[in-house]
């Protein structure tokens, strides 16, 4: 019996390692996490919680099975508030100090409010009004 | 547009009868009926966030207080969370969730200003939190980049979205998987007959023995308390013969104290 010689030893461990690699890698491929920490996030009636990161994006966990789904960028810089609305959708609000409303089946925002200069902090929902709060040192109804 | 604050608004809600209230990094909480301003209340330090609660509003503070006031701004009761900075609120009707940058969460009841459970994040900065509609779970966020989920009740660890079922559903799902044994011989239905036992529709507040259409053991006949949660949850704790000893139902018990909650609740839903 032939034993490898070092260069055959050496291609084998690097075959090795990419498996142990590709193995380890996948796990983090099956639940997207956010490139930063989370600022904001809301739970709607469908059981299904939005979450967003500092660094902008939005995702939408389903709570039974943890199916995510990641929305179209919408917002430049962090998002700090998510808040649920009665129809099911959302609203979300952050660094620029607009306002992206969204609907529960579409991944792009299917309305936007501006009108902040400064950064919103938090918003809240009453039936049809939504009031955000912002750094600019006011809020809008 | 509402003006008044002097520095950052941190905090937004709605009064009951839709008037907007601010909380600022100035220390005040404002409130803005028809488009006028009126302090409602001012504070030492600024103020995070801000959210309506059934009796009223709730803020939180950088200095770590919690403020419970009443619509028209009066104190109803000051918390010294002890956490650190607060940063975020939840609310669920009667209990409120404070989340402290440092990772801690209160789970407080509005009614007695009162903490009944403190949970331990782990968060190296914890940002943001919202209790699941049915109250049991609350999901926490923060510098963990995914979201993670608590039991209100105990504090204990849920784990992150999608390794387990949600909580409320698992728990629906062992009452029923436990109930599965009991239906060989038991209907649950108002309209359905009894089989080898006697139908259980309505059967929390029913005398024992008393379905017309069933031949009932005399060991039946002879109890008198009528059925609740506890008598039948103790029927499964120490089994049917020790319970009712001459009972035909056969012997079986049920060890785990949350298997035999998980199989009330599902009795409570399927024979109401």
């Amino acid at each position: 019996m032939r034993t490898p010689g070092p260069a055959a030893y050496k291609q084998s461990m690097r075959l090795f390692i990419l498996i142990a690699c590709l193995l380890l890698a996948s796990p983090a491929h099956a639940q997207p996490v956010h490139g930063a920490p989370i600022r904001a996030l809301a739970v709607l009636p469908d059981w299904s919680v939005v979450s967003a990161g500092l660094d902008a994006t939005i995702i939408v966990h389903r709570l039974s099975d943890g199916a995510a789904t990641i929305l179209q960028p919408a917002h430049d810089g962090a998002v700090n508030a998510i808040v649920a609305l009665p129809d099911g959708g959302f609203a979300s609000a952050g660094a620029d100090g607009g306002v992206a409303i969204w609907s529960r089946t579409d991944t792009l925002p299917v309305r936007w409010l501006e009108g902040h200069t400064g950064p919103i902090a938090a918003l809240a929902v009453n039936g049809e009004a939504i009031a955000s709060a912002s750094w600019d040192g006011t809020a809008w109804v | 547009m509402l003006e008044g604050h002097t520095g950052p608004v941190n905090g937004v809600a709605f009064l009951s009868d839709g008037t907007p209230v601010t909380a600022g990094y100035d220390g005040t909480i404002r409130a803005w009926p028809e488009g006028t301003s009126r302090a409602l209340a001012r504070y030492a330090a600024p103020q995070n966030a801000l959210i309506a609660t059934v009796d009223g509003l709730a803020s939180a503070g950088a200095d770590g207080t919690l403020h419970l006031l009443s619509e028209d701004g009066r104190d109803r009761a000051t918390v010294e969370a002890g956490i650190g900075p607060l940063v975020a609120l939840a609310s669920d009707g009667n209990r409120l969730a404070v989340a402290a940058l440092s990772g801690t969460v209160l789970i407080i009841d509005t009614a007695t200003a009162q903490a009944i459970t403190a949970i331990n994040t782990g968060e190296t900065a914890l940002w943001t939190l919202g209790f699941t509609d049915d109250g049991t779970t609350l999901i926490t966020g923060g510098s963990a980049r995914a979201p993670r989920r608590w039991d209100v009740a105990t504090g204990r660890a849920l784990g992150p979205i999608g390794t387990v079922p949600a909580p409320a559903a698992a728990q629906a799902d062992r009452g029923a998987q436990l109930f599965r044994a009991c239906a060989i011989c038991h209907a649950t239905g108002a309209d359905s007959a009894s089989r080898a036992g006697p139908s259980l529709a309505h059967l929390f507040g029913r005398a024992p023995a008393s379905l017309p259409d069933y031949p009932y053991s005399d060991a039946l006949r002879r109890l008198s308390a009528p059925w609740t949660r506890d008598s039948v949850a103790q029927l499964f704790e120490i089994g049917p013969q020790r319970f009712a000893p001459g009972t035909k139902m056969p012997e079986q018990r049920l060890a785990d104290p949350d298997d035999r909650a998980a199989l009330m609740d599902y009795l409570e839903r399927a024979t109401k």
